[in-house]
């Protein structure tokens, strides 16, 4: 099993390596090379102190200072809601659909989420509008308002609205992925085999076709990670919400090299870690 | 009288066309309500000057009107009609997105039938080591996009040739599998055998195979790159051409004082991806079920 480990890992850091050589590459072709920039990738003068930690652009509200550890945690917390959540309902629930599958539940369950899914621009305008018009007359997300003691109940409120925008298409897709699975390993020989031997049809499902479909089924746990991860950057530029998605805008808009390479490495670092725990899971389950 | 005549050429003729065309009448019956949406959204409107910026700038006295019977979704401070605007700009939206999928799945199947005559019906081991790659890192070229738009100062042509280049990536190993599918080694060997070039074996066994499931697939990926329009634009960097994004984004910095600036692009922006969405997933459904080679569509569909 150690040796199985190591190997993950070792795959895991190489993939790690070839993503951030993909992004510095990326980042010199198009800020040296398309828009014909001053600076290059490994210039020190493309590093300057100031750009770190501090969004140095303003737009119509001028986001306050905010340093890359409160980015950090503002954004992984929303990534972190997103995936689980993600992961429990779609997880949970496709599960059902494909248990439930003569009364057609997946469709059923897709229609649901698939309608929530397909409103982005509702849900943009309708929770802009209930959080920030309704209570500070302001749009997006008021800068000024800060917790001083107790708990940072408005970070979490943020933080919440965020995840619901993103995880509805997730759900979406997950779940139908799930009950796919399910349903074609239910169809398979050996069930209709055990059927015929008289097993229960709910022992039969809990029992062999969920536990072969482990592996699989792990598989599908990080799929909509990248949608997430992607969906946020755009998301949390709207809301005003001053995590790591704002300031790649932000670094984009301006050039900057700093917080360019910062934001993707931490999305690519994201990336890897929910890849690299995928697999030892599923090497497990695969084992067991 | 005769009963032994032979029908005429155009009784023929029509017959061959009746037989092409049955098994295809639910894919041409939803070619209407299709049409009807793109000529609805494409036809001229009464704007002229669609630069965003000038559109969407706030004067002073801004003379913007709250929805009423002439103007459903409102004006802009300058008068301009915001429905009006608004279906222009999630026009220009929906044609990015059908410009950039044909681009792409053309790409796609150009790199997938290369690939195919190269390896000649058995996958090449570097081909899979690409495709293992690809699947693993699949929000680096995502993140590309958003730098090389930043980077170009949102071109058109940039920002087309490189969600295409990534619609390409994605879609040529799930082609390279269809092709696989339809052309086994054994029986492109047997083709072979009877004088069929690899090119003719491609065009005329598999790719009249493959038409059917390119439409699903085309079908699929409009809705879903209109909305990635929408999204990149909504962050700015899409230049200074009108988008669905555009206006939902701007309209959202003046929520307390126009609200209808934000709620009428989004209204209308979602209600056109959703019919688009649900044009693409009977059309998906129907390549399925009339057995035109639909089943397996890929996944990120």
């Amino acid at each position: 099993m150690m040796r199985f480990v190591l190997h993950r890992i070792a795959v895991g850091g190489l993939r790690w390596c070839g993503a951030v050589a993909v992004v510095l590459v990326l980042v010199e072709w198009s800020f040296a090379g398309l828009a014909g920039g001053p600076h290059h990738v490994w210039s020190a003068e493309a590093y300057r102190p100031e750009y770190f930690g501090k969004s140095s652009l303003g737009g119509a509200y001028e986001p306050e200072a905010v340093t890359l550890g409160e980015r950090l945690r503002a954004s992984t917390l929303v990534v972190v809601m997103a995936a689980g959540s993600s992961l429990l309902v779609a997880g949970s629930w496709g599960i059902l659909a494909a248990r439930w599958r003569r009364w057609q539940v997946r469709r059923l369950f897709r229609v649901g989420f698939g309608l929530l899914a397909a409103v982005p621009g509702i849900w943009l305008v309708s929770l802009g509008i209930a959080y920030s018009h309704v209570l500070w007359q302001r749009p997006g997300f008021a800068d000024e308002f800060r917790v001083s003691s107790g708990p940072d109940l408005l970070k979490w409120g943020q933080a919440t609205l965020l995840t619901l925008a993103l995880v509805f298409p997730a759900i979406a897709w997950q779940l139908q992925a799930v009950a796919r699975l399910l349903e074609s390993e239910g169809g398979k020989a050996y069930v209709r085999g055990w059927d015929a031997a008289g097993w229960d049809e709910e022992t039969l499902f809990y029992r062999k076709v969920l536990q072969r479909s482990k592996p699989q089924l792990i598989a599908l746990a990080d799929a909509t990670l990248p949608f997430l991860l992607g969906s946020l950057v755009p998301l949390e530029w709207i809301f005003h919400y001053q995590g790591m998605g704002q300031w790649l805008v932000q670094s984009v808009h301006a050039r900057n090299y700093p917080g360019t390479i910062i934001t993707l490495l931490w999305m690519v670092t994201i990336l890897a870690l929910a890849a690299l725990l995928k697999e030892l899971w599923q090497g497990r389950a695969t084992k067991s | 009288m005769s009963y032994n005549r032979r029908n005429s050429l155009i009784f023929r003729f029509g017959l061959a066309v009746f037989a092409t065309v049955w098994p295809l009448r639910w894919l041409l019956l939803l070619s209407i309500p299709y049409g009807l949406l793109l000529l609805w959204l494409f036809q001229p409107g009464t704007v002229t000057d669609l630069s965003p910026s000038r559109l969407l700038e706030v004067t002073e006295d801004p003379v913007w009107k709250a929805p009423d019977e002439n103007h459903w979704f409102g004006t802009t401070s300058h008068g301009s009609d915001l429905f009006e605007l608004s279906r222009m700009a999630i026009g220009t939206s929906v044609a990015w997105g059908i410009t950039t999928a044909s681009l792409g799945l053309a790409a796609a199947l150009f790199f997938a039938v290369i690939l195919a005559m190269l390896d000649g019906g058995q996958k090449a081991s570097w081909v899979a080591m690409v495709e293992r790659g690809w699947r693993g890192w699949r929000l680096i070229p995502a993140m590309a996009v958003l730098i090389v738009v930043g980077g170009s100062g949102g071109n058109l042509g940039v920002t087309l040739l490189t969600v295409a280049a990534l619609v390409a990536l994605a879609l040529t190993p799930v082609l390279r599998e269809w092709i696989h599918e339809k052309a086994t080694e054994e029986q492109f060997l047997m083709g072979l055998a009877v004088g069929l070039t690899p090119f003719q074996f491609l065009y005329n066994r598999v790719l009249p195979d493959l038409g059917a499931r390119l439409l699903g697939v085309l079908a699929g990926l409009i809705p879903a790159l209109t909305l990635a329009e929408m999204a990149l634009a909504s962050t700015g960097l899409s230049g200074d051409r009108p988008s669905a994004g555009v206006l939902i984004a701007a309209g959202t910095r003046f929520l307390s004082e126009a609200p209808w600036l934000a709620v009428g692009p989004g209204a209308l922006a979602t209600a056109v991806v959703v019919v688009l969405s649900a044009l693409g997933g009977v059309v998906q459904s129907r390549v399925a079920k009339d057995r035109l080679g639909g089943a397996g569509l890929p996944r990120i569909l």
